[in-house]
């Protein structure tokens, strides 16, 4: 009976002790291979992007364009991305022709200029444009009907109609691929034709040239390019800062276009959304640019302000038309 | 280790196993009924979320591509009112229809843009904005409100244009009109447009990025599956290690008790712990072990007791063979106290035999030595007689004197009879009366012997039964005894049988020898009777003849010489029987006396007192 006993309590001892280790070396395994199999889906990274992207068009938003190609080609050691200006239209021409991937626009791409459904608008930032005179004319501000009288009807010809010295006024004009022209004559002149020194190149350096060389010379360009061989003035009273363009009492602004063709390639969707990262928008804040984050609410639900002065703008112009430029 | 019940400090113990692996399967059930659900419910949510997100795409679209087609119109419509009011006579009822429908277009765009304003953007839904954020696309939202600002501001320039175009028209300035609608409605309405595709194809960007939102998500929830797999099994196997603990450690506790006592530890027990079927394995294991233990115990014991009581008996035993019949051994209820008792009833038979034997002996030593004297009487008589004829009998004191182991007295003895019937001188009728006497002496002395004899005869019996009984006693005391160890006692016994065997050879001899004395003896009486008779009857003829007795006397002289020849030789015969039976006595006597023995009232006692 002892040994009967014995040998039993063995056999289950034995049994006992073997339990555990098959089941479990399975199932751990099992686990493992799951692991592994669902961690080796989500490969696509975006770090090892290549090839090389040509930007072209508005020489206001050229500055942020090219510094932000410059950091972007320094955190990607292989893409090369090339930034030319050339005026905004001829950047919406070069895109919708294939020459370059990204064009560069401070107006907004006409559909019936350009159809292409797959047109698309990246607003990177808003430029605020500002009237420049050359450091001689002490004239600290204009309305908005004397900036019209001077550079559409050429009824204020000389500085001191509008309380500046006796010096002729010398309008510079820019060419039609200019989008800061166009902006100008959509926010500022209601629509009207300039008359004035037209320039051969839409350069908003060349604009700065002009109007800090000429003597009695008004002309517009974006605070992307403002320096101190010009005097910024205001406009009924009016400076280009970001607070009054919020509040919608300074209406000579625009918005900075980056219209693409295709987002599916991952660079220009990787370009586009670093245009966008806070770095870029700083960096735009630090050159006169507005970044766009700021400008949240900007038209939404502020919608009276802004209206009312548009409004103004067309019924004052509305009586007074003079000369039409068909060129638009 | 003495095991003792202990109070558990693991309640699982104190359940039994069935219930424990129950409440363990259903928790290790509940845990994955849980992960299936957690990953299942995940999954649910976002694929509704992404649902919602795209029938809201979907009727954002439509209503943005419907606020396009409005843009459309009202472009086409000032210009279609500026061409009815160029007509000579301009319908002022066309002009106002035309106007309504343009203010009633405008209307429905700031319808849909307030819509779209109020209830469409991302901001007012942070689930939308939570999925996008998944994907990566955080910006979205920001971008959104930039659109929708730029599209506003579009919206807006081109209404104050329109505004201005329709207030010409409908004042008639038709060449104002058609400039304004040209440098201003016209690309401001562009303008606008292009701001609401801008909108419309921020939708489709939306929607990519729900789709990688939606793709994280699934590896999202990959990762899920996996984690709440893993936990799942983790619980689980925990689950399992802990009621497999609860088991195999004990087990295991139990099985080292068991190799302990396997090799000899009899001391070590189960710790018993909890209330479960293996503390009750373990309880009656270790109860199992004590009576184990007790019996190990009681059987060592009993073979010490055993072991002592067969050396007292082996010691009586020797006590015994050496002759010493008085030992008594203790008697007990265990196979050596049977046998002791056995031994003790073979010891007192003996013994009895013995005395039995020695009392025999006493006897025939008695009635041997008064049969010699008989005899002597008798040659005695004889030779009285015989010499009153004649001088002297030549033949006796010879015959007598031939005998070697003739012992003094008896020769003495027979040297006075012999003087007494030399002295003697009697006449015939004291012979008559002498013979007579003699015969009747001889007659009494036959029955005596022949009584004897018979006696003798049936205490040889009854001694040859006895020492048989003895023998087989012995041997079966022999066969009783143990054969291993046992085998010097066993030649002890086969002494005793030896023994035993000798006595009773040696009474069979003492039998045939009394059967041959008795025969002897009756013979010799009876020719002694025969010639007494004859001798009687010859000394009445001569008694009654008287004088002429002289021819007849020395007939019944010379019959009567021949007679006590012959008288005499039986004599002779009986004395060297009876001599051979004394000695014969003797040599039982001394082998009897070498025993030392119970008086026989102990021994009667001690045989029946069993």
């Amino acid at each position: 009976m002892d040994s009967l006993t014995r040998s039993l309590l063995s056999c289950v001892i034995k049994r006992q002790g073997r339990r555990l280790p098959v089941g479990g070396a399975f199932l751990i395994s099992l686990m493992l291979f799951v692991l592994l199999s669902g961690c080796t889906q989500p490969g696509v990274s975006a770090s090892d992007l290549n090839g090389h992207l040509l930007v072209a068009g508005s020489t206001a938003l050229q500055p942020l364009a090219t510094a932000a190609a410059s950091l972007f080609q320094q955190q990607h050691a292989h893409v090369h991305v090339a930034v030319k200006g050339g005026g905004s239209l001829l950047g919406l021409q070069s895109l919708t022709n294939h020459q370059v991937n990204i064009g560069d626009s401070d107006v907004y791409a006409d559909p019936a200029v350009y159809p292409d459904p797959n047109l698309t608008d990246h607003i990177v930032a808003v430029i605020p444009f500002t009237m420049i005179v050359g450091p001689d004319v002490t004239v600290k501000s204009l309305t908005q009907q004397e900036i019209i009288d001077i550079f559409s009807t050429g009824a204020i010809r000389n500085w001191k109609l509008v309380g500046g010295p006796n010096l002729p006024i010398v309008p510079v004009v820019r060419p039609v691929t200019s989008g800061t022209r166009a902006t100008f004559r959509k926010y500022i002149l209601g629509g009207r034709d300039e008359i004035g020194t037209l320039l051969r190149t839409d350069s908003s350096q060349t604009v700065r040239a002009t109007v800090a060389h000429t003597p009695g010379a008004i002309g517009y360009l974006a605070l992307s390019v403002l320096d101190s061989s010009v005097k910024a003035i205001a406009i009924d009273g009016k400076m280009a800062t970001a607070q009054n363009i919020e509040s919608g009492s300074y209406a000579f602004w625009g918005y900075e276009h980056m219209y693409t063709l295709d987002d599916s390639a991952p660079l220009l969707t990787a370009f586009l959304d670093f245009m966008l990262t806070p770095q870029i928008q700083q960096l735009a804040l630090r050159m006169s640019y507005i970044p766009i984050a700021d400008m949240k609410l900007a038209g939404v639900g502020v919608s009276g302000h802004g209206n009312e002065l548009a409004h103004s703008v067309v019924l004052t112009s509305s009586q007074e038309i003079g000369r039409r430029d068909e060129n638009l | 280790v003495v095991g003792s019940r202990r109070v558990s400090r693991n309640l699982l113990l104190d359940l039994p196993i069935t219930w424990r692996l129950t409440l363990g399967f259903l928790a290790a059930a509940l845990v994955a009924v849980i992960a299936a659900g957690i990953i299942g419910i995940q999954r649910e949510q976002s694929l509704s979320r992404q649902s919602d997100f795209y029938q809201n795409l979907l009727q954002i679209n439509t209503s943005l591509n419907i606020g396009n087609t409005y843009l459309l119109l009202m472009n086409t419509k000032i210009h279609d009112m500026l061409i009815d009011a160029s007509v000579p006579v301009p319908s002022k009822e066309t002009l106002q229809a035309d106007q309504s429908a343009i203010q009633g277009l405008a209307t429905r765009y700031d319808a849909v843009a307030a819509n779209y304003v109020q209830s469409d953007l991302l901001d007012q839904h942070p689930d939308q904005v939570s999925l996008l954020d998944e994907g990566g696309h955080a910006s979205l939202a920001s971008q959104q409100l930039t659109l929708v600002g730029s599209t506003q501001r579009t919206w807006r320039v081109f209404r104050t244009a329109q505004d201005a175009a329709l207030k010409d028209i409908l004042s008639g300035s038709l060449t104002d009109a058609q400039s304004l609608l040209r440098a201003q409605v016209e690309p401001t309405n562009a303008d606008a447009l292009s701001a609401l595709h801008a909108l419309i194809q921020f939708n489709q960007r939306i929607s990519s990025s729900v789709r990688d939102a939606a793709s994280v998500e699934e590896q999202n929830q990959i990762i899920t599956t996996i984690v709440a797999a893993l936990c799942a099994f983790l619980v689980i196997a925990f689950i399992g290690w802990l009621i497999s603990k609860t088991l195999v450690q004990r087990l295991r506790q139990l099985r080292h008790v068991t190799r302990a006592v396997e090799q000899g530890q009899l001391d070590r027990r189960v710790q018993v712990i909890g209330h479960d079927e293996i503390a009750g394995v373990s309880a009656s294991v270790n109860d199992m072990l004590d009576t184990i233990v007790g019996l190990l115990e009681e059987t060592e014991r009993q073979r010490a007791a055993l072991t002592n009581a067969a050396a007292h008996l082996f010691s009586d035993m020797r006590i015994v063979s050496a002759g010493d019949l008085r030992v008594h051994a203790p008697v007990g209820d265990d196979p050596i106290g049977l046998l002791a008792n056995a031994f003790n009833f073979t010891v007192g038979r003996f013994n009895h035999f013995v005395l039995h034997t020695q009392t025999t002996i006493e006897q025939l030593d008695t009635l041997s030595r008064q049969q010699r004297k008989h005899i002597e009487e008798f040659n005695l008589a004889l030779d009285s007689q015989v010499q009153t004829p004649q001088a002297t009998s030549p033949l006796s004191p010879p015959s007598i004197q031939a005998t070697p182991r003739t012992t003094g007295p008896l020769a003495g003895a027979d040297s006075a009879v012999r003087s007494d019937s030399q002295y003697g001188g009697e006449p015939a009728f004291t012979v008559q009366a002498q013979v007579r006497r003699s015969r009747e002496q001889l007659l009494q002395v036959a029955r005596e012997s022949a009584r004897r004899l018979r006696f003798l005869q049936d205490i040889n019996k009854q001694v040859y039964q006895s020492s048989a009984s003895v023998r087989q006693l012995i041997q079966s005391n022999g066969s009783l005894t143990p054969a291993s160890g046992r085998n010097y006692e066993a030649n002890r016994s086969q002494s005793l049988v030896q023994e035993v065997q000798a006595l009773e050879t040696l009474l069979a001899k003492l039998n045939a020898e009394w059967q041959q004395m008795q025969d002897g003896l009756i013979k010799g009486l009876t020719s002694v009777d025969t010639m007494l008779k004859v001798l009687v009857s010859s000394s009445v003829r001569i008694s009654d003849t008287g004088p002429t007795l002289s021819s007849d006397a020395y007939e019944t002289v010379l019959s009567s010489q021949e007679f006590t020849n012959f008288v005499r030789s039986f004599l002779q015969e009986m004395y060297a029987l009876t001599q051979r039976l004394i000695d014969l006595n003797q040599e039982m006597r001394t082998s009897a006396t070498s025993f030392r023995l119970n008086p026989a009232s102990e021994v009667q006692r001690k045989v029946t007192g069993r």
